[in-house]
C-alpha cells in the first residue's frame, strides 16, 4: 500500500520545471505555485540527493513526471531497461502526470538526445501508437504525448501534426501535453499558422500545457526560432494560449526555463503572470486531467 | 518517400565530423534546411558538453574551457552516445583522456577524470544506513575471520600513482597557491554520507583491506591483505580506522 498522500493537479494550477537551484526556495513555499515537473533522466540513479529532494518536493505537491529519452517517435523499439527504470520511478513517486514527447532521439543504438520530430506519415502513425501502448502497459497509466518543436520541413509528410496526435489520442488513449511555444517556434521556422494549429487539436484530450520562451537566432543570414527555453514567455506565445484557454477552459500550464535559468523569485513570478489570465476566469467546468 | 529515409538522412548529418547539408530529396534543401540542420548539430553537441561539464568540473578546470570543448568534440567522434542515460556519458572519458595525445603532457588527468566519475557514481548509489562507528568498532573486535562484512552501496575505492586526489581536491575550488605532491600513490575510500560524499584519504593497509572486503571476501582474508600492503600494520587498528569511516552496513558472523 502506498504511504505517499494522493495529490492530483486540479485544471486550474501553474507549475513551474524543477531545477536545482531552486530546490530550497521552493520548498520553503509562500509562491502560489501549484505543481512542480520533474525531468524524468534526472531521477534514474538508484539513491542520492536527488531523491531526497524529489521526495521532499512530492510530500508537499503534486509532481509531473516528464520523460525526455524514451524516443517514442523512433524506429528502433523502445529501450526496455529504460522503460523499467520510467516504470519504477512512477511507482516510487506516484507523479499526478506522466508525459513523453512525439520525437525520437535514438537510431539504430545511436542516442542523440535531442527532441527530433518523426515523419508524420501512416507508417510512423502506427509506430508511435504501439509504442504509446507498450509504455502506458509497462507503467500501468495513461500518458501525454507532447508536440515537438520543428526546426525541419520534412518531404513524405502526408498527416499534419495536429491530425497525428489527435489519431494518437484516440488510437492509444493517451493525453496531449500542448507546448505552445513549440507550435509557435514550429509555426515561424516552418510557415504555417499556429492559431490554426491549436484550433485542429482536439481539446478533449488536453491534459497540460507548456509555455518557455525562444530564441530567435539568424543563421548564415538565415533567421530562425530556437527552442532554448532561456528566457519569459513570448507575448505572441501568450496571447495564443489564453486564446486556446479561453475557448477549452483552464488546463495546469507549466513555465519550462532550462538555460539562463534565472531566480526561483523570477521563474515564479513568470508562472503567476502566464497564468493569471486562467486563474482569474469564471470557468467553472471540471476537467479531469489525469484520467 | 520511405520514412527510413529521415532517419538516416538527420542521424548522418548530426554526427558527421564536417558541416553537412542535409539531402535535398529529404527536406527540400535550401538556406532554411541548412540553419535547421545547424541548430540539430548544435543542440546534439551542446547537450554533451554539458553533460560531461558537469561530471568533469576538476578536469575543465585543470585544462581550461577551451581545451575542454576540444577533447569533449573528440569524444563525441570517437565515442558517439549508446545510452538514455545522459549524465553517464562520460563512463569512458578517462580512458579516452589517457589515449588522447594533445593532453598526453599531464599524466595525472585521466587518474582525476577517474576520481570524478567515483564521484558520480557514488552520488547516485543506493541507499542504505550504515553502522554506528561504536557499534562497528566493537563488533569487528569480535568478529570471527569467516564474518561477512557489507559496505555501503556508495563505497567507491581509488587508487591513483599520479597524486590524482591531492591534484583534485586542490582544485575543487578555485584555490590559488602551490601544491606540494608526495613521490608515493594515493589511495581514497569515496562514500556517500546522508547527503554529502566524503573521499577519505587512506593508509595502504587500510585500502587493501576494504578493497578486499569489497570483492566479498571474508574478514580474516582481507586482514591478511592489509598486512601485505603494510607488514608493520597492526590489525586492531586498521579495524579502529574501518569502523570510523562510516562504511559499513552489515557484519554477517555467520560469514
Amino acid at each position: 500500500m502506498s504511504a505517499l498522500p494522493s495529490l492530483s493537479i486540479p485544471a486550474r494550477s501553474a507549475g513551474i520545471g524543477l531545477k536545482p537551484p531552486h530546490y530550497k526556495a521552493a520548498l520553503r513555499g509562500g509562491h502560489g505555485l501549484d505543481f512542480f515537473e520533474a525531468h524524468a533522466e534526472n531521477f534514474m540513479g538508484d539513491g542520492g540527493p536527488p531523491h531526497h529532494w524529489l521526495a521532499a518536493f512530492r510530500a508537499e505537491y503534486p509532481i509531473s513526471l516528464h520523460g525526455v529519452c524514451l524516443s517514442i517517435g523512433g524506429r528502433d523499439d523502445l529501450d526496455r531497461d529504460h522503460l523499467r527504470r520510467l516504470a519504477e520511478l512512477v511507482r516510487r513517486y506516484e507523479p499526478a502526470l506522466v508525459s513523453e514527447h512525439l520525437a525520437w532521439s535514438a537510431d539504430g543504438g545511436v542516442f542523440l538526445n535531442d527532441l527530433i520530430p518523426p515523419p508524420l506519415s501512416q507508417t510512423s502513425l502506427a509506430r508511435v501508437e504501439r509504442h504509446v501502448t507498450q509504455t502506458q502497459d509497462a507503467l500501468g497509466r495513461r500518458i501525454l504525448i507532447e508536440n515537438p518543436s520543428a526546426y525541419l520541413a520534412l518531404n513524405g509528410n502526408d498527416i499534419p501534426e495536429p491530425e497525428f496526435l489527435n489519431e494518437l489520442a484516440r488510437r492509444a488513449g493517451c493525453g496531449i501535453l500542448l507546448d505552445i511555444n513549440n507550435v509557435y517556434v514550429s509555426a515561424m521556422n516552418l510557415g504555417f499558422d499556429a492559431s490554426r494549429y491549436i484550433g485542429a487539436i482536439d481539446p478533449a484530450h488536453v491534459g497540460e500545457i507548456h509555455l518557455a520562451g525562444h530564441a530567435l537566432d539568424s543563421l548564415d543570414g538565415v533567421e530562425i526560432r530556437v527552442d532554448d527555453h532561456g528566457s519569459r514567455v513570448r507575448d505572441e506565445v501568450l496571447a495564443i494560449y489564453e486564446a486556446f484557454i479561453a475557448a477549452a477552459g483552464p488546463r495546469p500550464t507549466l513555465v519550462e526555463w532550462d538555460t539562463n535559468i534565472p531566480s526561483f523569485e523570477m521563474l515564479a513570478g513568470e508562472s503567476r503572470r502566464v497564468t493569471a489570465a486562467m486563474r482569474a476566469a469564471p470557468f467553472r467546468g471540471h476537467i479531469d486531467t489525469a484520467a | 518517400m520511405p520514412d527510413s529515409a529521415s532517419f538516416d538522412g538527420i542521424v548522418g548529418v548530426i554526427l558527421a565530423r564536417e558541416t553537412a547539408r542535409m539531402p535535398p530529396g529529404l527536406a527540400g534543401g535550401g538556406p532554411l534546411a541548412a540553419a535547421a540542420v545547424a541548430v540539430c548539430r548544435n543542440n546534439v553537441r551542446a547537450s554533451y558538453l554539458r553533460a560531461l561539464e558537469a561530471a568533469f568540473p576538476v578536469v575543465n578546470r585543470l585544462v581550461g574551457a577551451e581545451f575542454f570543448r576540444f577533447a569533449a568534440n573528440e569524444y563525441f567522434y570517437a565515442h558517439p552516445p549508446r545510452s538514455p542515460m545522459v549524465a553517464r556519458y562520460g563512463d569512458l572519458f578517462p580512458a579516452f583522456l589517457a589515449e588522447f595525445e594533445p593532453a598526453a603532457g599531464l599524466a595525472y588527468l585521466p587518474d582525476v577524470a577517474r576520481l570524478e566519475i567515483e564521484h558520480l557514481k557514488s552520488y547516485h548509489a543506493a541507499e542504505a544506513d550504515s553502522l554506528p562507528p561504536e557499534e562497528t568498532r566493537l563488533a569487528l573486535e569480535c568478529a570471527p575471520e569467516r564474518a561477512l562484512i557489507a559496505l555501503h552501496p556508495s563505497a567507491r575505492l581509488f587508487a591513483s600513482r599520479h597524486s590524482a586526489f591531492s591534484i583534485w581536491a586542490h582544485n575543487r575550488e578555485a584555490k590559488t597557491g602551490s601544491l606540494k605532491l608526495r613521490q608515493e600513490g594515493e589511495q581514497v575510500l569515496v562514500v556517500r554520507l546522508e547527503r554529502a560524499v566524503c573521499f577519505h584519504p587512506l593508509a595502504p593497509a587500510v585500502f587493501a583491506v576494504l578493497e578486499s572486503l569489497s570483492l566479498g571476501r571474508p574478514l580474516g582474508e582481507a586482514l591478511g591483505r592489509g598486512l601485505v600492503a603494510n607488514p608493520r600494520a597492526a590489525s586492531p587498528a586498521i579495524l579502529f580506522e574501518i569502523a570510523s569511516l562510516h562504511v559499513i552496513t552489515n557484519i554477517d558472523n555467520i560469514g
